[in-house]
């Protein structure tokens, strides 16, 4: 995609935003069971952005990761629960696209979606940063069995498609299975902290028996796309943080411009000011380093790094952007209660900061340049 | 491995108060009992419903759980602060922040119920209780408590205008419309709107301040107690809160209530230094509130953390985790410790404790004896209304503060604003490293994590934003005349 037709994406993504998304963001995150938001995701499929990092063989509009994290930061901005529904989705599609098999995935695509949809969201299946995976693949002469239960599965229930990664006795393979598939079993929908309008559910696997067309990749060529994928998960989770560190900004300065206290507009205290500064300070920092990350050749402890500070800075922002509400920042009248319960729970996609810290310092030890 | 975190005792987790134990033993083995009986409580009523009463009030905002506040009342928690010669518990500063800090490791929605009632009840002991006066207010909560009929009380005081103006006397003339009283024959009668009132909407009573003169609030504040069936009381909404979900925050509109003289607490004119002085007690509970409320936190994410198996070691075997959680329980720490400081403070304070554990209280140590004896009979209510008692109380009030009683009012509010910063910074925090811990698992609302991350934020709010409360305790050490830049000192 040229960037003349990437800054016209991220313009019609805005003004969906503004003008669609942004009137039944409170509305989507009150709902008790959340159902997936079908209308709004076939407006953000009419737009190109489901299949937005796919070829256009496959109806895709053949987005770099630079530009799929700024949809997806122009998204979170808005609400970072469908930002996370694309995002979730876009590396579902990753392993179809990467397989680098179009007919295959033309075929995939042609499947049945979910109940209800309207339009194709994927799912991915692997397990956090560095952590096993509790689904393993088992060869037979007819296929693949798939056993074992995958925790907290981003877009479960709204997939049309999951995309598992399995450890095999032969190492590591990616695996397509369709949301239909007998012996898949979904838990009811997993009540959380924030991003309450992105369905998220327990996955297990029972006996499920896959003909060896479901194969996405095997071995080394499963490893550099599960890399690969990592590479865009820390990306978009910090594109993602970006966006709600630019909301709680957006919301804190405005309200803040206009309270009155202690016989000023409250932007005026120190108190406030102190607060409206550091959400700055963590924004730039974080939009810096996670530039820097996007265009780095091998950017995988890099983009660890910058998915940490930009999780960090969402949470600091959106917290602090309560503060600046004070009493009304704690109720669900106000966007910045949703920021900050949305930021807590982005920040643990994946695995948490504190694990993945761990992690980047076990590259270190074990000999991988730090960036 | 230990895959339980457990609380210390009480004598182990404040060690000073081992020495206190020489002098006063009383004041300990009621802080112990205190703590015993809270986690009783809260295993037997608090533990079953927590989750599920949060997740109700989600759905439906303005229910209100009566069933475990009908437990708390047969635990005496309605009547925990008021003297032992009207029935109640007679329960010091400390004893109540212990209680609280035990609730909200288990619920700070369910704490906050009855820390809130506590605030409601506060401004009548704000002058040193007089008990003539307030005999039928404290009886009917006393008595309402042992009938199966719980009566809750309230603290109203924020404004739409001005959440944090009104709490601080040099700010409160900067509220634009202040909710106002005008004399009425025999009375008073009270027009405006309060926001944020906890238990507002279950209330029974409301301890409700106005000025009397928009244009002076400060000098013109006064304290009025308004019945929830006065006419032309109402609530205009309750909130649909993040977190503290049982607690509920109502707006509480005041149509011309007409409000008898004999509702007014203490003076004309002293409803600021009234507001000050309770807010100067309520402030370390906040403190102990969160306490608990990180506490609850790191009990939840050690257990987690010691049986969730990866592969083939647990979780809680990474070092990682048990840095966060030797972290999070230094944190604990220091804020307990600060609260129960601040508490104790208070406590030096207070004249009906003072006379009963004092060396030269003997007199306020009998009566006190006797009519706890007698509590619930008819002869009661002519003594604790005897002029004398209350006569003496003033006089020991006054004797043993004199000298030094503003800078100690200063010291009072400074620490209590430390014990609530402190706190409530430390809620947030371990709150957020508990879900850290436990990974995307924490944020999972049957775990139990992600609520205490939601209740842990409005410490940071309510009871004065920590902003104000710097600004305070600032305010408190200048007026101690602490070296500070800029300091004015005495």
């Amino acid at each position: 995609m040229t960037s003349e037709a990437e800054s016209a994406l991220c313009a019609a993504v805005r003004d969906f935003g503004k003008r669609t998304l942004s009137a039944s963001v409170l509305k989507l995150d009150a709902q008790v069971q959340p159902e997936p938001p079908w209308a709004m995701l076939s407006q953000a499929d009419e737009l190109g952005l489901t299949l937005a990092t796919a070829p256009q063989e496959l109806g895709g509009a053949e987005l770099g990761l630079p530009g799929a994290a700024l949809v997806v930061e122009e998204l979170a901005a808005v609400c970072a629960g469908f930002a996370t529904i694309i995002a979730s989705s876009l590396l579902g599609m990753a392993p179809l696209v990467l397989a680098g098999d179009l007919e295959k995935a033309k075929g995939l695509l042609d499947m049945p979606g979910a109940a209800g949809a309207t339009c194709k969201v994927a799912a991915v299946v692997m397990p956090d940063m560095g952590r096993p995976s509790a689904v393993t693949a088992t060869g037979r002469s007819d296929g693949y069995i798939l056993n074992g239960a995958a925790p907290f599965v981003y877009n479960a229930g709204a997939a049309w498609l999951y995309a598992v990664l399995a450890p095999t006795d032969q190492g590591v393979m990616w695996l397509a299975v369709p949301s239909s598939t007998p012996g898949l079993v979904a838990s009811a929908p997993i009540r959380k902290l924030g991003l309450n309008i992105v369905s998220c559910r327990d996955l297990h696997f029972e006996e499920v028996r896959l003909g060896p067309d479901m194969v996405l990749s095997r071995g080394a060529q499963a490893e550099a796309v599960l890399r690969c994928i990592e590479i865009q998960r820390h990306h978009l989770v910090g594109a993602s943080a970006l966006g709600c560190t630019r909301a709680a900004l957006r919301e804190a300065d405005s309200y803040s411009s206009q309270r009155r206290q202690g016989g000023q507009i409250i932007a005026y205290h120190d108190a406030v000011k102190n607060l409206l500064v550091d959400i700055e300070i963590g924004l730039a920092a974080a939009r810096a380093l996670l530039q820097q990350s996007l265009g780095a050749a091998d950017s995988m402890v890099l983009s660890v790094l910058a998915r940490i500070l930009a999780a960090d800075a969402a949470c600091q922002a959106t917290t602090s952007a309560v503060q600046v509400f004070g009493g009304y920042g704690y109720t669900k009248d106000f966007v910045v209660e949703k920021l900050m319960r949305d930021s807590q729970q982005l920040a643990l996609i994946g695995g948490s900061n504190g694990w993945l810290r761990v992690w980047v310092a076990q590259q270190q030890e074990t000999g991988t340049p730090l960036a | 491995m230990v895959t339980e975190y457990r609380p210390l005792p009480l004598a182990e987790a404040y060690p000073g108060l081992q020495l206190i134990r020489r002098s006063a033993p009383g004041y300990v083995e009621k802080l112990e009992r205190v703590q015993t009986e809270a986690r009783d409580f809260a295993r037997r009523h608090i533990d079953p419903e927590a989750l599920n009463i949060d997740a109700r009030i989600a759905e439906q905002p303005d229910y209100f759980p009566w069933e475990v506040v009908a437990y708390a009342a047969e635990y005496g928690y309605l009547s925990f602060i008021v003297p032992r010669m009207i029935g109640g518990g007679g329960q010091t500063s400390l004893a109540i922040s212990i209680l609280l800090e035990e609730l909200s490791a288990h619920c700070a929605g369910i704490a906050n119920i009855i820390g809130a009632h506590s605030l409601g009840l506060a401004p009548l002991a704000a002058g040193g209780y007089d008990m003539q006066k307030y005999y039928r207010f404290l009886q009917d909560t006393v008595r309402g408590e042992h009938e199966g009929r719980p009566v809750l009380w309230a603290f109203a005081i924020t404004e739409p205008s001005g959440g944090s103006d009104i709490e601080d006397a040099d700010e409160v003339d900067n509220i634009g419309s202040i909710t106002q009283a005008r004399r009425a024959n025999g009375g008073y009668v009270l027009n405006g709107r309060k926001v944020f009132i906890s238990n507002g909407s279950v209330a029974r009573y409301i301890s409700v301040y106005a000025a009397m003169d928009r244009a002076k609030p400060r000098e013109s504040m006064i304290a009025l107690v308004v019945p929830n069936d006065a006419p032309g009381f109402s609530v205009a909404r309750v909130e649909h809160k993040m977190g503290q979900r049982a607690s509920p925050a109502a707006e509480l509109a005041f149509d011309e209530v007409y409000v008898p003289d004999t509702h007014r607490l203490g003076a004309e004119g002293d409803g600021m230094v009234q507001m000050e002085g309770v807010l100067s007690g309520s402030r370390s509970p906040v403190g102990a509130i969160a306490t608990g409320t990180a506490r609850g936190a790191l009990e939840r994410a050690w257990s987690y953390a010691a049986n969730k198996v990866i592969g083939h070691h647990r979780l809680i075997e990474e070092q990682w985790v048990q840095i966060a959680l030797a972290d999070m329980a230094a944190e604990i720490h220091a804020a307990r410790q600060a609260y129960y400081m601040s508490a104790m403070l208070l406590d030096l304070s207070n004249p009906l404790l003072a006379l009963g554990i004092s060396g030269r209280g003997g007199v306020g140590r009998l009566i006190d004896g006797m009519l706890s004896a007698v509590m619930d009979q008819a002869p009661v209510k002519a003594l604790a209304t005897q002029p004398a008692i209350n006569k003496a109380i003033a006089a020991h009030f006054s004797e043993k503060d004199t000298p030094s009683v503003y800078r100690s009012q200063h010291l009072r509010s400074a620490m209590a604003s430390a014990a609530k910063l402190l706190g409530s910074d430390a809620a947030m925090s371990v709150s957020a490293r508990a879900l850290d811990i436990a990974g995307a698992d924490g944020s999972r609302h049957e775990l139990g994590l992600e609520k205490c991350f939601r209740d842990a934020k409005v410490t940071q709010i309510y009871e004065g934003t920590n902003e104000i409360n710097r600004l305070n305790l600032y305010k408190r050490l200048s007026r101690l005349g602490q070296p500070v830049p800029g300091g004015q000192g005495d």
